[in-house]
């Protein structure tokens, strides 16, 4: 920061420019509540704003059904997972330097529901920051986090989770696995979601979209603090995902810097992409009090989207971030944006799309 | 007073705004050069039968491997009791500031072998001690 003090310009104070940092900053993080004044309309940015598209299905895969859900599942054979590309979205140092979502629309917990088949995960210990596969199966914690594929001028991994919504048909995932950011384009043919998924087993079927949604943040700017998506799925067998994975809960402009327990498919070793991994432990922020939620843990590649769950009981708990990216080489260290405004006025557009 | 209030939230946004966070450099995005590192994973396409003289591999790698030279080299030691894969490939060197999706991608390599696998167990050398490379059920 630099104080110019040779203008003609009226002074201000190190001391006071630094309150007026750290309020923002406060503010940014969501450690402050923003005092509401007659007149005064929050500042929500407009990258806060979510767009949509439409899905569809590749020529390929229409070929193979006109059902959209049977047509992925015939087309995710275990060759084309294998041909799988990377979603490597080329980040710029401006966009390293972003900050979190802000946080004046107020907040919201919705809780998780359980699902009709599948009993309360099992696990007893902490995971930590070395991911370790899930002890269970065919639980509520399998089921509602699951694999995420999509085409896009190649095959892609991400990772995705089942959040409450009035729709029963919502998973939420990270921006740049529904959309290529700032140049980019929606990630939008034959995107599918597979929950309770294990070594090429698909035991709750596979799950087709028909529509993405991201924030202009991200589609814009490809800033990191909006890496947020959410994909509207199509029902299967009658049932929306909800009434077979029952979901997860979501917290939207809650704790700045909340415990988590962290859920995906991350292909790193020792990982390899076809098991449910978690970690778990106290998050931080990456710029000390603002910046994206900042979480000691070795997932890495594939685990893009996958759950952030805060107050997590070992079956349910309220989704609060998603994996994003981690920093050049270090391998220790993953982040995911704040679930701010920008993620509540994306909750808000999908919820109640049946 | 609550005007004020208001212009000091601006202010400070406005401030946040302008100031790389974290006083980060923003290191630098990256350069051309590449490395060869280990895969990041593989698993075995399908389970190989005993007479099986070729493996089915689905390899890993990170977002910051692309193109057709993305697998560097795949080494196979057998014996009789095992059969041990070294899989290494080519990836972009990252910024040290650089933000890297967790985003990955997964290609199929078939791999020949002198001998039939027989009852000999298939083995991740890039990991120590070699670990089991799982087969998927195909579901």
């Amino acid at each position: 920061m630099r104080l110019r003090d040779n203008t003609g310009e009226t002074m201000v104070s190190r001391t006071r420019i630094a309150r007026r940092i750290l309020a923002g900053a406060l503010l940014t993080a969501g450690l402050v509540a923003v005092p509401t004044t007659a007149g005064a309309a929050p500042a929500v940015p407009a990258a806060a704003t979510p767009q949509s598209a439409a899905t569809s299905l590749s020529p390929e895969a229409a070929a193979l059904s006109a059902d959209p859900n049977t047509a992925l599942e015939r087309f995710w054979t275990p060759e084309r997972i294998a041909a799988a590309k990377p979603a490597d979205r080329g980040v710029t140092p401006e966009e390293v330097r972003s900050t979190a979502q802000t946080s004046v629309l107020g907040a919201l917990d919705v809780p998780g529901e359980s699902p009709v088949v599948g009993g309360p995960g099992e696990a007893t210990t902490f995971a930590g920051a070395t991911g370790t596969s899930w002890p269970a199966r065919h639980d509520w914690v399998s089921l509602t986090n699951g694999k995420v594929l999509f085409e896009d001028n190649g095959l892609w991994h991400c990772s995705g989770v089942v959040v409450s919504t009035e729709a029963r048909n919502t998973v939420f995932t990270a921006g740049h696995c529904v959309h290529g950011g700032k140049g980019g384009t929606w990630h939008d043919q034959n995107w599918t979601f597979i929950p309770d998924y294990y070594y090429g087993d698909r035991p709750r079927g596979t799950w087709s979209a028909r529509q993405l949604w991201a924030l202009n943040g991200w589609i814009n700017d490809s800033d990191n603090g909006y890496d947020v998506g959410a994909a509207v799925m199509h029902p299967l067998n009658g049932q929306q995902l909800m009434d077979v994975t029952g979901s997860q809960g979501i917290r939207l402009n809650g704790p700045a810097t909340p415990s988590v327990w962290h859920f995906g498919f991350p292909l790193n070793s020792p990982f390899d992409g076809e098991d449910l991994i978690t970690c778990d432990g106290a998050t931080s922020r990456r710029f000390v009090i603002t910046g994206d939620l900042k979480l000691a843990c070795t997932m890495q590649g594939g685990a893009s989207g996958g759950a952030w769950l805060a107050d997590f009981n070992q079956s349910s708990g309220y989704t609060v971030s998603v994996n994003s990216y981690h920093v050049g080489d270090d391998l220790t260290q993953i982040y995911g944006p704040y679930f701010g405004d920008g993620a509540k006025n994306l909750y808000d557009s999908v919820r109640n799309l049946t | 007073m609550r005007r004020g209030t208001a212009r000091l939230i601006a202010a400070g946004l406005a401030v946040l705004a302008a100031v790389p966070a974290g006083c980060s450099d923003g290191g630098h995005d990256g350069g051309q050069s590449t490395r060869v590192v280990p895969a990041p994973s593989v698993v075995l396409e399908r389970a190989p039968a005993p007479t099986d003289r070729e493996l089915v591999l689905r390899i890993g790698f990170s977002a910051l491997s692309s193109g057709p030279d993305a697998l560097a080299d795949v080494e196979v030691r057998q014996s009789a009791d095992s059969v041990g894969i070294r899989i290494t490939v080519r990836e972009r060197v990252p910024g040290d500031d650089e933000a890297v999706s967790n985003s990955a991608f997964t290609a199929t390599e078939t791999v020949r072998l002198d001998q039939p696998v027989g009852d000999a167990t298939v083995v991740d050398l890039n990991r120590d001690p070699p670990a089991e490379i799982r087969a998927l059920s195909g579901g």
